[in-house]
């Protein structure tokens, strides 16, 4: 993995993330793993610990979820 | 309805097989019935227009109390897409066997969660058509055991809890045909193979577009090199959506015609969409899905919105 992101270069935090190592990003893509995932609770804990609303991020995910399937629907 | 998740279960040759639905409502994310008519109906029609539309046509693993199965609740979704899923505490008495005889003949498969060696739920994983082990629950041993028991061609296994690739191959070897987990969302996967040469291409393009300041001759000079990029790019752009008056030849003119925002947008999606040709399609809805996410929770999380894009690409 390290050497894979040696050949393109990104942004400290991302590539930090991917590495597992402390970032101020990490809690977001937990939350993005925990919507994908259906854990609710951990979704609603990691949306209040980045002063998110609950409900607006699950609006987001949605929203998202419909993009997708419509970009690739036309694919 | 917003609280929807799908996690894939994947067959043999890692396609998608179908997906089992975690809804919010209900207790532990099930699909339970509501005693009150009305709610009742407002759930289960949301359900049925969705179905079709959250799995892609594919089979939906609809988890079911024992209360959702006496009712009859789950007649309303359609058997040839649902896949009924008896959770575990559900016990396997005569109202409950008579209720899932019933489904198998009107065309539902049966599907019995987290069984164990030992299981007293034999009587229904006698009639089910696939039966989830818990790779985690139980010893190799048992595994092996349940795969004698119960595999053939009428009931297939599935294990659940796979997180890493070489889980799934061990469960590939022992006999299991349908896997259910995030193995394939690992970032390991991505150090067993060596990256193609395109994949890396469209890595720079995106890398590209993620910059403050854009490098349109750069960018030119990248798209240019990837042939399906350039046709998408003029093709999309000479489509009915743009009226423009005549046709656009050049990437140059594409690129200056599109505007910085809507470039860096539509590299993205083409790139993201290119790179995956060679991943199953619910990978690359998967970095989509992520990738718009990404973008929509940037304005409040203080990050740029095209590093989080890309994640849904990287991550």
């Amino acid at each position: 993995m390290e050497s894979v992101l040696e050949r393109i270069s990104l942004d400290h935090e991302t590539k930090a993330v991917l590495l597992g190592k402390p970032s101020a990003l990490r809690p977001v893509y937990q939350l993005m793993l925990a919507h994908e995932s259906g854990e609710w609770k951990p979704a609603a804990e990691l949306s209040a610990g980045l002063h998110l609303d609950v409900d607006q991020v699950a609006g987001y995910y949605w929203q998202a979820q419909q993009w997708g399937r419509e970009i690739s629907a036309g694919e | 309805m917003r609280y929807v998740a799908r996690q894939p279960i994947f067959d043999r040759d890692e396609k998608v097989f179908g997906y089992e639905l975690l809804f919010r409502n209900g207790i532990e994310n099930c699909f339970s019935g509501d005693r009150d008519e009305a709610s009742r109906s407002t759930l289960d029609s949301s359900l049925l227009l969705g179905l079709d539309v959250l799995c892609d046509g594919r089979h939906a693993f609809v988890n079911c109390t024992r209360d959702t199965l006496i009712k009859g609740l789950v007649t309303l979704l359609p058997p040839n897409l649902t896949i009924v899923e008896i959770l575990e505490s559900v016990p396997a008495d005569p109202d409950v066997l008579e209720a899932c005889q019933k489904l198998k003949q009107q065309g539902y498969m049966i599907a019995v969660d987290d069984y164990v060696a030992g299981d007293p739920r034999e009587p229904l994983a006698k009639i089910a058509d696939i039966i989830k082990v818990e790779m985690q629950l139980t010893t190799e041993e048992q595994q092996a055991e349940l795969i004698e028991q119960f595999a053939s061609r009428h009931c297939r296994m599935l294990a659940e809890k796979i997180e890493t690739h070489a889980e799934f191959l061990r469960a590939r070897d022992q006999g299991f045909v349908y896997f259910q987990g995030y193995f394939f969302r690992r970032p390991e996967m991505l150090s067993t193979r060596d990256m193609p040469a395109h994949r890396l291409h469209y890595l720079r393009m995106l890398q590209e577009v993620s910059r403050p300041e854009l490098d349109i001759p750069e960018l030119e000079k990248l798209i240019k090199a990837e042939a399906s990029v350039c046709y998408r790019l003029l093709r999309y752009l000479n489509s009915a959506m743009f009226s423009f008056s005549r046709e656009i030849h050049s990437v140059k003119h594409a690129l200056s015609l599109l505007g910085e925002h809507d470039v860096r947008r539509w590299v993205r999606l083409v790139a993201a969409v290119g790179a995956g040709q060679d991943k199953t399609s619910d990978l690359v809805l998967s970095a989509l899905v992520r990738g718009r996410f990404g973008e929509l929770l940037a304005p409040s999380v203080e990050h740029e919105s095209p590093i989080c894009f890309c994640w849904g690409y990287y991550l």
